[in-house]
């Protein structure tokens, strides 16, 4: 094993191997930064470029997007409030406010930090424990992932600004969204309305555009005019100190070990990983109320767990040839063409190039932590130019990326109309954040519960079964109940406030 | 008065009569001269896709023009054969598809066409569904699954990749013939079902091959039955494995994935798609893609593969 990893390390540093995981690693950080644009989509226009290549050479291109979309797609967070990728949207909490305190360059430099050091650790325990994480990956069963959801949303909820009330209103709207067309159980046809477009549900990332790209710059539209006053000179170029990345360890500690742990069993993603990693990091925090006002800890845990699952995802992959996330699947599809069998005998028939494409992982994590440091200043230079000319950007790639996910024009209209409506439900302080999600976690939830029920027919102490699965039902059940107890608490302490109020006036 | 319009119309007539026959002869005579459009409803990096792509390549050769392969998603395919159905009919879209991807969603679901809007060009790749099981459930063949589903009714698991697929109709077929009491899973597709295999968590699964080959060959899965001939099979062992007929069930459950037109297309045109298809189809580069794809190709012109497609739309309807 280590024999063949420094064999693989051998060939990969080689010139022209290190030059291709560089193209990679630019290409991934524009991608995942553009709105609309995803890694899976990147992949996927490259792949006939690839064929003249070798297997390995394809992949260390592929490698360099894959890990580099994901910091990317934070810096359209941080700068424009418009997440570039699904899982970016997390970021945008602690790093738009960030950055209109004029401390984008730190916001975005912790992001590539946390990045970094998600990817970093989640490669070393890749490596270090490749038979533990596939068998993760292998014994993780529907009924532990319908749990892991469920704790991921109930934790979510905790957080939301403003009610509870909205959150939980939000969550049953992204639900509902996400409970469009055939039921995979049963074959029904749920809200399609007959349309055979809508039967096999809402495009997701029609959804996400709308949510995030369209109603932002319909809510921004009064900074058309003018661009970001807030970046002055002196504190456009502070990058964080790794002291202060040290001191603040425990945030992409957690961050990191959701990343490892959610990317290892199949089906849930790094789009749910960031929002578990948030709201343990900031109820750990000694001051939670910084949450959603530009906290570093809200950048470094949601990056760090979002680059955590690369790790976690190859080994399933290489081993199992079981795709993590969507960017995995591509890439299985990728080496069919390119002759290779995906599957349990790749590590054996493949050798050579399961080692290349995990030292290619480890390379595209030092270059996207040098590119991004490097670029962040023209990164800045967009934030500080009028808005007139970047929305119009936006509004192109949100339509280009709801249209490129079917090559078909329905999803465009779906993501006008979420963006409509997301400008409506912002204009009166309504949580967005919580409607995505409920429409990211639903189906995993919905999907993985029924078919738990379906391995136990229909016995529902299935989930609590065995010691995971038990002590994840303890832990949500602890979490609600909690959440009740607060929002009792706080329920009688307002009416107190008001009773006192009433008698003062 | 009435003569000069009269007139008028005839000549109208009689010029607007002459561009259509001229650009239909003039599109019959140099057909392709066009870059041609083929239209995938899946994702790209699929197994349709890599066909797809595969097959792109050497039409590109032989017919001279580029040739495009457009992913159009959305509604299980749905959205692919609608492009195609409402794209002008003069043979540069096509559709490339799998035989029971068109024909079930016609069954079994309320989608907007039928086998009637389209002309079939021909049949690329014929693969059959297959039931597969963990190696560690020790099932030699199919008949020791219907044993142990005997002794323990309702309580053995049979995963299938989604509800009206091939794989669900071959399940399907097995449970009535041998009356058994087995619960059908369906999974999200082929990806999650596989990762169930592997882990042991289902009794058995059906599956389209060559899906879970190497695991076949690894020795941790093992094949029941298939639901056609494996005869193109990459992998000697398994050619000469059990199929439906074997069990008495005179129907074959494949998948072929071939390449269909607008109805309205032109003989000639079609003709000469027939022509530069087939010759993809049989050429070495693409019999060379077969290698790695785990399974020879096939070439099922026109006429033939219509008939097929007929053929399974019965047996859908049979069991529907």
């Amino acid at each position: 094993m280590i024999e063949g990893l420094l064999d693989a390390f051998v060939t990969v540093s080689a010139p022209s191997h290190l030059g291709l995981i560089l193209i990679g690693t630019v290409l991934g950080l524009l991608v995942g930064a553009l709105p609309g644009l995803s890694s899976p989509m990147a992949i996927i226009v490259l792949l006939p470029i690839t064929y003249t290549m070798s297997p390995l050479s394809a992949f260390e291109i592929i490698m360099g997007i894959y890990v580099s979309t994901k910091l990317g797609g934070s810096f359209a967070s941080i700068l424009l409030r418009t997440p570039g990728t699904p899982a970016a949207a997390c970021t945008s909490l602690d790093g738009f406010p960030m950055a209109q305190q004029g401390k984008a360059s730190l916001a975005l430099g912790y992001s590539a930090m946390g990045s970094f050091a998600g990817g970093m650790i989640s490669w070393i325990v890749a490596v270090s424990f490749v038979p533990l994480i596939s068998a993760v990956a292998l014994h993780s069963e529907p009924a532990d992932i319908a749990l892991l959801a469920i704790a991921g949303l109930t934790m979510v909820a905790s957080f939301t600004r403003a009610s509870m009330i909205r959150g939980m209103m939000g969550v049953l709207i992204g639900l509902m969204i996400a409970s469009v067309g055939y039921d995979v159980q049963d074959g029904i046809e749920r809200y399609s309305f007959g349309h055979p477009i809508l039967a096999s549900g809402v495009s997701f990332s029609a959804v996400l555009v709308g949510f995030f790209g369209i109603a932002v710059v319909l809510t921004d539209i009064d900074m058309v005019g003018r661009g970001s006053n807030l970046v002055s000179e002196k504190v456009g170029m502070a990058l964080p100190r790794l002291g202060d990345m040290l001191r603040r360890w425990k945030a992409w500690a957690i961050g990191t070990f959701y990343g490892v742990v959610v990317g290892a069993i199949p089906g849930v993603g790094s789009d749910g990983s960031v929002w578990m990693a948030y709201a343990t990091v900031r109820s750990q925090s000694k001051n939670p109320e910084n949450f959603g006002k530009g906290e570093p800890d809200g950048i470094l845990a949601p990056e760090s767990s979002n680059n955590g699952t690369t790790g976690g995802t190859m080994i399933p992959m290489l081993t199992l040839g079981i795709p993590g996330d969507g960017s995995t699947a591509v890439m299985l599809g990728a080496m069919i063409l390119h002759g290779l069998q995906p599957g349990v005998t790749l590590m054996t028939s493949s050798a050579d190039f399961v080692y290349g494409i995990l030292a290619s992982l480890f390379y595209a994590n030092i270059f996207m932590l040098v590119v991004a440091l490097i670029s962040i200043r023209f990164f800045i230079a967009i934030l500080k130019r009028d808005r007139s000319s970047i929305f119009p950007f936006i509004l192109v790639f949100t339509v280009i990326g709801a249209f490129a996910e079917d090559n078909h024009i329905f999803p465009v209209y779906i993501a006008l109309a979420c963006g409509i409506v997301g400008y409506l439900f912002e204009a009166r302080k309504f949580p967005v954040v919580t409607i995505v999600l409920g429409a990211i976690l639903g189906p995993i939830i919905e999907y993985n519960l029924r078919l738990g029920l379906a391995y136990s027919a229909g016995d529902w102490t299935t989930f609590v079964t065995t010691w995971p699965r038990a002590i994840m039902f303890g832990g949500i059940s602890i979490l609600v109940v909690r959440e009740f107890y607060l929002g009792f608490r706080r329920m009688r302490s307002t009416s107190k406030l008001k009773l006192k109020q009433g008698e003062e006036s | 008065m009435k003569n000069l319009k009269t007139l008028t119309r005839v000549l109208s007539a009689a010029v607007v009569g002459a561009i259509c026959i001229g650009t239909a002869g003039e599109a019959l005579a140099a057909y392709p001269d066009n870059t041609l459009r083929i239209v995938v409803p899946w994702r790209a990096g699929g197994g349709t896709d890599s066909v797809g792509r595969a097959l792109a390549t050497e039409m590109e050769k032989i017919s001279g023009q580029a040739v495009l392969v457009e992913n159009v998603t959305g509604g299980s395919g749905t959205a692919g054969m609608l492009a195609v159905k409402n794209a002008k009919p003069d043979g540069y879209t096509m559709v490339l598809n799998g035989s029971a991807d068109i024909t079930a969603p016609i069954v079994f679901k309320n989608v907007p066409y039928s086998m009637d809007d389209y002309k079939c060009v021909g049949g690329v790749y014929a693969t059959p569904t297959w039931i597969i099981a963990n190696a560690e459930q020790g099932y030699k063949d199919f008949g020791d699954f219907v044993e142990a589903a005997k002794a323990a009714p309702g309580k053995l698991s049979l995963g299938v990749t989604a509800l009206g697929t091939p794989d669900h109709v071959t399940a399907d077929l097995l449970i009535k013939k041998y009356g058994i009491d087995v619960r059908v899973i369906p999974f999200n597709g082929g990806a999650p079902l596989k990762k169930a295999l592997i882990g042991n968590q289902v009794n058995a699964g059906v599956l389209i091959a060559p899906v879970m080959l190497e695991e076949v060959k690894a020795g941790v899965a093992k094949v029941l039955v298939a639901g056609g001939s494996l005869k193109s099979i990459k992998h000697g062992p398994l050619q000469s494995m059990a199929t439906l007929k074997d069990h008495g069930i005179d129907q074959e459950i494949s998948m072929i994935r071939g390449v269909y037109m607008h109805k309205d297309t032109p003989d000639a045109v079609i003709d000469k798609a027939i022509e530069i298809v087939g010759g993809a189809a049989q050429s070495q580069s693409f019999k060379d893609f077969g290698d790695k794809f785990g399974f020879d190709p096939v070439w099922i012109p026109g006429k033939s593969f219509c008939e097929f497609m007929k053929s399974e739309d019965k047996a859908y309807r049979s069991i529907k």
